[in-house]
């Protein structure tokens, strides 16, 4: 299957696009902003009707969609939600995005969900279990997803795996792409200890259909660096030199800005879009 | 050291972490790199219950302006320890909030809360449903005409939600919103309460007990006899429908008599 839909309304540019979140919506709908695609969280569109399908409905006739989920556990030990599924195919069918996209983590065991983004350990066992799911839903839903790479702050240390090697495996095993998101790669070398270029180049580069950039915070007090991904500021500077790094090796790719707390005026987001954008063709200009 | 973990005990343990906030059998196999195990485990575990947190808040932002942010906070935070979330969408966290509100002993001289929380959840569940064509008022009329009520469904568009309170939750959830002058009386009329989704918007409207009960059963797929009652008055049935008719909530495709095979084409 290829990347991404062959048949969709609009592929997702090599551009860089900005995470739709609820405080912009109004914005969005009122001043409609050249923004080359907007991603959306799958699950706040799930409904059949009401304000966000209003609002669906009306930006895909406008830009190109990405729909990228947060509920689906892929990586649960339990069977995946039936029901979920079957509403993430009905979204799909309805959008017809350019990319569908989910994580490489769990978030649900015996019933009950957490509804975060939890960390695997990187053994045998669960890149067999997570190339299972990643088939399980393509399958479902007739094309290609891409799977992110999550933040943590915990490594299981019975790992037999480096990230990035169960990235490469599971993508080579299932047939999915990659979902870069290189603050992720940042704040995981910095918590657990690794090279983030040693995690570029262990990545399949032809695999990688999307790239995330969002903004870090310091967690103080514990005796030791981390950082969390909290989605509530700028790029780091530090990421954008791996952004540039990542763009050097795979070439431009879809990249989205994502800010998820303490949402700024759009023209933030803008910005940083502006400046990503900057990056990506000052790089894409660069001979191999 | 023993064995490490299967996944499926590591999730396990990984959860009773999330609530318990103990993880014996878990942290052996955390790596520190400096910072304690359970220091990390701990981020997670404080993140998940913000999360559930705050989506409890925007669900139920009068619930929370009537009792106060930190009551709230913790309300919901033991709401989330307790039930947990059934499913991957938040949207849908908070179902029996209400009625958990209901059963807290610190609350039992607040009863009048769990109708408050229950017309919150109520415009969620409005908010989220799906909208179905609106039905012919012409097909409506000659199917009351030709179709006996003791066979006759006329199921309501998707998003209509029917509250029926012991308390005057709609003037107090108002009020909540925006308190402009005293406070309603928790003690006074009870209020039923008739919403629907019209464009983006939640619209609610107080209605009789009467209506409530009518308009409620035939919510439930009850047929136009059972939803009057034995002992109703036919008379009133142009009384009871009268906000179906004026907001347009009746749905097309669903209109038709109880013992045909497939809907019966009404128009």
């Amino acid at each position: 299957m290829p990347l991404s839909h062959t048949s969709c309304v609009r592929p997702v540019p090599t551009a860089v696009g900005i995470g739709l979140r609820a405080p912009h919506h109004d914005h969005v709908m009122a001043q409609r902003p050249a923004v080359p695609f907007f991603e959306l969280h799958s699950e706040n569109f799930f409904a059949a009707g009401g304000p966000n399908r209003e609002l669906l409905d009306a930006l895909r006739a406008d830009y190109p969609l990405s729909l990228h989920g947060v509920g689906l556990s892929l990586g649960a030990a339990d069977a995946l939600d039936a029901d979920h599924l079957a509403q993430l195919r009905a979204l799909v069918a309805h959008v017809e995005p350019g990319l569908v996209s989910e994580h490489v983590c769990w978030g649900a065991i015996d019933g009950r969900h957490y509804n975060d983004l939890l960390p695997l350990p990187y053994t045998e066992e669960a890149l067999a279990l997570m190339t299972q799911r990643v088939q399980q839903v393509q399958e479902m839903l007739g094309r290609t997803i891409l799977v992110e790479n999550v933040s943590s702050y915990i490594h299981f240390t019975h790992s037999t795996l480096r990230e990035w090697e169960f990235l490469a495996e599971l993508s080579r095993r299932s047939g999915c792409g990659l979902l870069l998101d290189v603050n992720n790669v940042y704040v995981n070398s910095v918590n657990h200890g690794f090279d983030p270029l040693d995690f570029l180049d262990g990545v399949p580069g032809e695999r990688v259909g999307e790239m995330h950039l969002a903004g870090f915070t310091r967690k103080q007090g514990l005796g030791g660096e981390l950082l969390i991904d909290s989605h509530n500021r700028r790029v780091d500077d530090a990421v954008w030199d791996l952004y540039v790094s990542a763009v050097r090796r795979f070439g431009p790719k879809p990249t989205l800005i994502e800010w998820d707390q303490d949402l700024p005026d759009f023209a933030v987001l803008e910005d940083e879009a502006r400046i990503a954008t900057e990056h990506l063709y000052a790089r894409a200009a660069v001979p191999a | 050291m023993h064995a490490p973990p299967s996944l499926h005990e590591l999730q396990r343990a990984f959860a009773a972490s999330l609530i318990e906030g103990d993880a014996p059998m878990l942290t052996p196999w955390v790596a520190a790199r400096g910072i304690d195990p359970q220091a990390r485990l701990r981020i997670y575990r404080n993140a998940g219950y913000a999360i559930h947190v705050e989506a409890l808040e925007a669900v139920f932002p009068a619930v929370r302006a009537l009792i106060g942010e930190e009551s709230f906070d913790g309300l919901a935070t033991r709401y989330t320890a307790r039930r947990g979330s059934d499913g991957g969408n938040l949207q849908h966290f908070g179902r029996d909030f209400a009625a958990f509100l209901g059963a807290q002993p610190e609350l039992a001289g607040y009863a009048w809360l769990v109708d408050v929380a229950q017309l919150e959840w109520l415009r969620q569940e409005a908010l989220l449903a799906a909208e179905h064509p609106v039905a012919d008022i012409e097909a409506l009329l000659r199917a009351l005409d030709e179709v006996p009520a003791e066979r006759l469904h006329l199921p309501l568009q998707p998003h209509v939600r029917v509250l029926q309170a012991a308390v005057p939750a709609l003037d107090l959830w108002t009020w909540a919103r925006d308190p402009q002058g005293d406070a309603p009386d928790p003690r006074g009329a009870p209020q039923s309460v008739l919403l629907w989704r019209h464009a983006t918007q939640i619209v609610m409207q107080p209605v009789t007990p009467d209506a409530a009960r009518f308009l409620q059963a035939l919510r439930e797929g009850r047929l136009l006899a059972e939803a009057l009652g034995a002992d109703a008055d036919p008379a009133r049935l142009p009384a009871l429908l009268q906000p179906v008719f004026e907001h347009a909530l009746l749905a097309a495709s669903t209109v038709h008599a109880a013992d045909t095979t497939a809907p019966e084409a009404l128009s």
